[in-house]
């Protein structure tokens, strides 16, 4: 009997220590990670590094001024368009949940979540990129033309592609938000005779503000690494654009096509640049972290 | 909104400002009616507003219905030409040749398949570890937080970094193992891929099971412990059946990821739509997924068909990808209604 616990006890401590080994071992390649990128890309970065354009095959030296401007433009459009309609949406979904609309939208944004980001891409590229023509037709003096109005990759295209990627996460944050929020707050703002839109805006959204804008940087930090929607959207530049109507440079794109050219200082570039990206993308992790630890926020 | 009101409160007005003047009031008995009508109108008008706002909730969230069926439609109009000409035996078709125009998708279906169950599959013990970790031994404290945040952190890295770093780092380690057991050392290939592919699939897994093991209810636990369970035995035949489905759904999610990650993946395996002979070959030689051979190859599909059948390899990746999705998020909220 006493020799049976013994075995039991051990294997209990066997189990234990087998879990903390697997549990922790997984933190290694991350770490590997980081620093291994850090190791190449802190020497690559300075002044000339964020201000001049890559230099053609050849020449040394050179920047990623050209994808660091275009990810921010990209980004900053893609914002705009998400997190409005993010917001809204995840309104909507927290206020009238169990009606048929939120049961099928909650549906889609499900959908939307899982959807692989190259499908946005080919999905956009059919929208915005190939040229197409729905309507042309002639009347008497009148000319009815409905065709694609952009034609062509596009820092547009290549940002609605990530704002499509963004609204799940906004709607998710905010829906989750304001569900966790009392609602005897509205109902204390609507018995003072608050018009509903004022309630949501003035009293719900401000209450929930800290798990919303969690949400949207958590959005942000997702979209910015993202290169395969940007493939057959934004396409990639090598020259400083600001015309959003044009193909963008993004960081993730450069990344990609300079990681798999046969040069070494394309090469040092990507590295430089995947050093840029990756503190961007976990100092924003770590900032929201913090926020959502400030206010309790599960999500 | 109701019209009549509107009418009705223009009446009203027009009517006080009449039997004022017809009354010949004194000028601070206008005043109040001005102010009451002012009021009026500053409800009538908030009333709008709140229509208004109704609707647009209603717009936002019939948008993101027409997006979903939008991208659905799109992708199946656009690979017509090739379900036309190519038939269901596209899906199994054994040779890619867009030069010669025979295409066939069993290449990829094989590629994709193999990556991520083989990242699935090395991916399992470490999620599930982490959630018995995080969920049962070390629930609260700076060590279960930095572990919890840091594991969130692999998913945060860019997939394209992953991809950059194990072109670089992680291919020389393959090739001199290959070397070593004496297979062509390529270095990319399916293997390579899916090392990469498992460390980052495992934070969709680890963050859901720990949430679901943190739920068991303890009195199930202390009845178990209350019996002289010990701790693993509590774990065996407690915790994990209690949680069976719900972490079956997390690896569910994990697969989804693994099924249409891109950017890595199209770094590290190598790009040959070749079939290998022997298993051996398939494992550590190079291949292509669905997802990689988009990446690659849609840009330069020069012809219709060529085209549409990568299109009709997205949509099977869609379709996939959301009905694995739908399943794996119907069991978690079955799970946690319970």
């Amino acid at each position: 009997m006493e020799a049976r616990i013994g075995v039991r006890n051990t294997k209990s401590i066997l189990f234990k220590s087998l879990i903390v080994f697997l549990a922790f071992v997984i933190t290694i390649p991350l770490i590997i990670v980081l620093l291994y990128i850090i190791k190449m890309g802190v020497m690559q970065v300075n002044w000339h590094f964020l201000t001049k354009i890559p230099a053609p095959v050849g020449e040394t030296g050179g920047g990623v001024s050209n994808a660091l401007l275009g990810s921010f433009i990209i980004v900053l459009m893609s914002s705009i368009v998400a997190i409005p309609v993010g917001i809204l949406a995840g309104i909507y979904l927290s206020e009238n949940a169990g009606t048929r609309l939120a049961y099928y939208s909650g549906l889609c944004v499900d959908i939307l979540q899982g959807v692989p980001s190259i499908v946005v891409g080919i999905v956009i590229y059919f929208w915005l990129v190939k040229p197409w023509t729905l309507l042309n037709i002639s009347f008497f003096k009148f000319h009815v033309l409905i065709a694609n109005p952009l034609s062509g990759f596009s820092a547009i295209s290549g940002s609605v592609a990530l704002a499509i990627m963004m609204l799940p996460i906004i709607i998710r944050a905010t829906e989750q938000t304001l569900l966790l929020l009392p609602p005897s707050l509205k109902e204390a703002a609507l018995s003072l005779g608050v018009p509903y839109h004022r309630v949501i805006l003035k009293v719900i959204v401000p209450c929930g503000f800290a798990g919303i804008l969690s949400g949207i940087m958590l959005a942000v930090a997702r979209i910015i690494g993202e290169t395969a929607p940007l493939l057959f959207t934004a396409f990639g530049n090598p020259y400083l654009s600001i015309s959003i109507t044009r193909p963008m440079e993004t960081l993730p794109h450069l990344i990609y096509t300079y990681a798999t050219s046969p040069y070494n200082d394309w090469i040092n570039l990507a590295w430089g640049a995947s050093f840029i990206l990756l503190m961007f993308v976990l100092l924003l992790n770590i900032f929201t972290k913090l926020i959502t630890r400030k206010w309790n926020i599960q999500l | 909104m109701d019209p009549s009101l509107k009418t009705g409160k223009k009446s009203m007005k027009k009517n006080k400002v009449d039997n004022a003047a017809a009354a010949g009031l004194i000028a601070d008995k206008e005043q109040v009616t001005l102010r009451e009508n002012k009021r009026l109108d500053l409800a009538y008008s908030q009333m709008i507003w709140e229509s208004i706002f109704k609707f647009i909730l209603i717009i936002m969230s019939i948008v993101l219905v027409i997006i979903v069926i939008g991208v659905l439609i799109t992708l199946i109009m656009q690979s017509m030409p090739s379900i036309k000409s190519l038939g269901l035996g596209y899906l199994w078709g054994k040779v890619w040749d867009p030069v010669n125009n025979v295409y066939g998708a069993y290449p990829f279906l094989i590629g994709t398949l193999l990556t991520s169950f083989t990242a699935l599959i090395i991916s399992i013990p470490f999620s599930y570890a982490i959630s018995i970790y995080l969920g049962e031994y070390n629930v609260k404290g700076w060590l279960s937080n930095l572990l919890k945040n840091t594991i969130e952190l692999i998913a945060a890295v860019p997939s394209v970094i992953y991809g950059f770093w194990g072109l670089f780092v992680l291919v020389p380690v393959v090739r001199t193992f290959e070397i070593k057991i004496g297979v062509a050392p390529y270095g990319v290939g399916i293997c390579t891929a899916s090392l990469v592919l498992a460390v980052m699939i495992i934070p969709y897994a680890a963050s859901l099971g720990t949430s679901l093991i943190r739920m068991v209810p303890s009195p199930l636990k202390e009845g178990a412990y209350a019996l002289g369970a010990t701790r693993f035995e509590v774990i065996r035949s407690v915790i994990l059946p209690y949680t069976r489905s719900g972490l079956f759904a997390g690896i569910l999610l994990s697969l989804g990821r693994a099924l249409g990650e891109t950017m890595a993946v199209t770094l590290l395996i190598g790009n040959t739509s070749a079939i290998a002979h022997t298993i051996k070959e398939a494992f550590f030689g190079p291949g292509n997924t669905m997802a990689s051979v988009i990446a690659n190859e849609f840009t330069e599909a020069d012809h219709t068909v060529y085209l549409s059948a990568l299109i009709e390899l997205g949509l099977v990746l869609f379709l996939v990808t959301v009905i694995i999705n739908l399943i794996g998020k119907r069991i978690i909220t079955r799970y946690t209604n319970k």
